[in-house]
């Protein structure tokens, strides 16, 4: 706790080998954050850039009370939202039924065969309004209240998209699973 | 909500917990130099720029001392009127006092007359005796061998008054036949980039916990100085100085827009413990957090009232200045131990200072956003400085100057309670002198 104390003390004092230090250190979670909450690959690098500039701008704020980690997380978070609304009118919205539907098997629970980056891949498939309200509810723990003050939407919105987000996840990871099972068995 | 759908929540969350993917390297590259936007290669960039001016000058002033004999026209002699005591047959008189430089050989510019001999001549011709007494016989036998005329020079305009070589064979040339009485006044315009830091004493657990986190940034001072030869070796300066001083308070974060989420009236909203005094913050537009420290700031907008990133505050800088300007009067006395082309002095003196300008502010790509003052600064200090300085002469009325300095505050610039904090500086100066 004290050496990330060190760490955060020289980044305010503006020692470069501690700025980079923090950045090793805590990159390769972070940018797995921004494909969560990316479409495509050079979106998510942008947010990642744009965070960690924002985490070192505030720095200053960080009482070392609560967790680092979560503190740096919620403001890639909070970048990787500003981005969504930046960029929401330049998304096509898809609805749910002009998504096409998968090779599912929605009775299938079965969902040890699948690994992060599977997961990662799917999540991902998601159109962003779905996935921003999926990301925030399910992995962040936001409510429906404050996730529709954050993205400017009503709770009801909310509600919508994370259930259809669900449904979604739930037809592609049973598709996935699916074809694993097939790909395993021969 | 059915057990399926928490189910594939929990998939997600835990699936993707403690998931890492290594980001493209050059992100870190993008990040580097935005977050290292502090303003010390500006710093940098205006010494530079300073040191750029100051040379173009003293090229300037080199070229100018350069013009002023090439452009001399006509008979000149370089025979000083105290160089000659008139005691000899051989009489000289020159053309009204003017200066031109030692061996530098005169051209004729008469036409000759029989019987009225006029000698070239060097300045060296001058400097010894004996080469002179040589010289006048070898010009004597040429003036007998030859019918034509010798290199000429004219020494006066009245032909009456040419040195007559048939009647003296020699020239007794005091040893006073120097440089002319050095001008006793000078001006100077000096200007140099300071560093400083200081020495404390005492104890005090507040301001020493403000100190580890603050840093000196680099100062200017400059300014222009009227100096007074006494002598040979000693002269008197004194003059007008203007000094910029400050430091860095890391740590502390800026930001602008608090007015629009809460109003405030009456008291400052951030109060700020430094080595200096205490800061009071006068914009109510500013919010201040300190990552460093829970103490160095009072203020009831801490960061479970306030979180800039929702409030959506926008963000300065992450550290503010505390600038402090003076105009200093010194008075400083010049030893001058090598006195050559390249003169040395040793420089000593003392300084009063008047505090004009005391200000804190935060630095932003949009410019500098003033916080408020510190408190309780004094009105006058007084500093003590010592020296070496380096003067080269371009000219008899030109120099140009280089003098690191070493100044000592003899006061502190602010009476901390259990402190005393006594600021000092290292700087180099440069600039040019002229004599008259």
């Amino acid at each position: 706790l004290s050496e990330i104390k060190n760490i955060i003390n020289g980044c305010l004092k503006g020692n470069r080998r501690d700025q980079e230090l923090l950045y090793r250190r805590h990159a390769a979670k972070l940018y797995a954050v921004c494909l969560q909450y990316s479409g495509n690959d050079e979106e998510a690098r942008d947010i990642l850039q744009e965070g960690f500039i924002k985490i070192f701008e505030n720095l200053a704020s960080y009482k070392h009370e609560g967790s680092f980690e979560g503190w740096i997380r919620r403001i890639m978070v909070n970048t990787a939202l500003e981005k969504y609304r930046s960029k929401h009118s330049l998304y096509r919205v898809d609805d749910i039924d002009d998504i096409p539907e998968p090779d599912a098997d929605p009775d299938n629970e079965d969902y040890s065969g699948l690994e992060a980056v599977d997961l990662l891949e799917i999540i991902r498939e998601l159109p962003p309004k779905y996935r921003m309200v999926f990301n925030l509810f399910a992995i962040e723990g936001y409510s429906h209240k404050e996730i529709s003050k954050m993205v400017n939407i009503s709770e009801g919105t909310s509600k919508s998209n994370l259930s259809r987000a669900r449904a979604i996840l739930q037809r592609r990871v049973g598709s996935y699973t699916g074809l694993k099972k097939r790909l395993l068995n021969g | 909500m059915d057990d399926r759908d928490i189910n594939i929540d929990i998939v997600f969350r835990n699936g993707l917990k403690d998931y890492e993917v290594l980001p493209p390297n050059d992100v870190w590259d993008n990040i580097q130099p935005a977050i290292r936007k502090n303003k010390r290669p500006l710093v940098i960039l205006r010494a530079a720029a300073m040191f750029a001016v100051m040379i173009a000058l003293s090229f300037l002033a080199y070229r100018y001392s350069r013009e002023i004999p090439s452009g001399l026209k006509g008979p000149v002699m370089a025979l000083n009127p105290e160089s000659f005591a008139p005691e000899n047959d051989a009489v000289i008189k020159t053309l009204p006092a003017r200066e031109i430089s030692q061996n530098q050989i005169l051209t004729p510019d008469i036409p000759y007359q029989e019987n009225k001999l006029v000698v070239p001549v060097t300045t060296d011709n001058i400097a010894s005796p004996e080469e002179g007494i040589v010289k006048t016989a070898e010009i004597d036998k040429m003036a007998e061998e030859q019918n034509d005329p010798p290199a000429l020079i004219a020494l006066d305009y009245k032909t009456d008054d040419y040195i007559d070589f048939s009647k003296a064979n020699t020239l007794e040339v005091p040893e006073n036949t120097g440089r002319k009485i050095p001008d006793r006044w000078s001006i100077s315009a000096l200007i140099s980039p300071t560093y400083q830091s200081r020495f404390t004493s005492g104890e005090n657990e507040a301001v020493t916990q403000a100190m580890a986190s603050e840093q000196p940034i680099m100062s200017y001072s400059g300014g222009l100085a009227l100096s007074y030869k006494v002598n040979k070796r000693f002269s008197i300066q004194s003059g007008l100085y203007y000094s910029n001083i400050g430091k860095e308070l890391t740590g502390i974060a800026a930001y602008s827009g608090f007015s629009d989420h809460f109003y405030t009236k009456g008291s400052p909203n951030f109060v700020i413990t430094t080595s200096n005094g205490n800061v009071y913050s006068s914009n109510n537009d500013i919010f201040l957090t300190d990552g460093l420290s829970s103490d160095r700031i009072q203020t009831s907008f801490n960061n479970d009232v306030v979180d800039p990133v929702k409030s959506s505050l926008t963000y300065l800088d992450n550290s503010i200045r505390q600038n402090f300007s003076y105009l200093e009067l010194p008075i400083i006395l010049r030893y001058k131990f090598i006195d050559r082309t390249l003169d040395f002095n040793i420089i000593g003196g003392l300084s009063s200072n008047l505090l004009v300008n005391n200000a804190v502010y935060a630095s932003s790509d949009h410019g500098k956003t003033q916080i408020g003052t510190t408190d309780g600064l004094n009105l006058i200090t007084f500093s003590s400085s010592l020296g070496m300085g380096m003067e080269y002469n371009f000219s008899n009325n030109l120099s140009l100057n280089l003098e690191p300095m070493f100044r000592y505050y003899l006061n502190p610039l602010s009476n901390i309670p259990g402190m005393r904090i006594h600021p000092y500086s290292f700087g180099v100066f440069s600039g040019i002198s002229y004599k008259f």
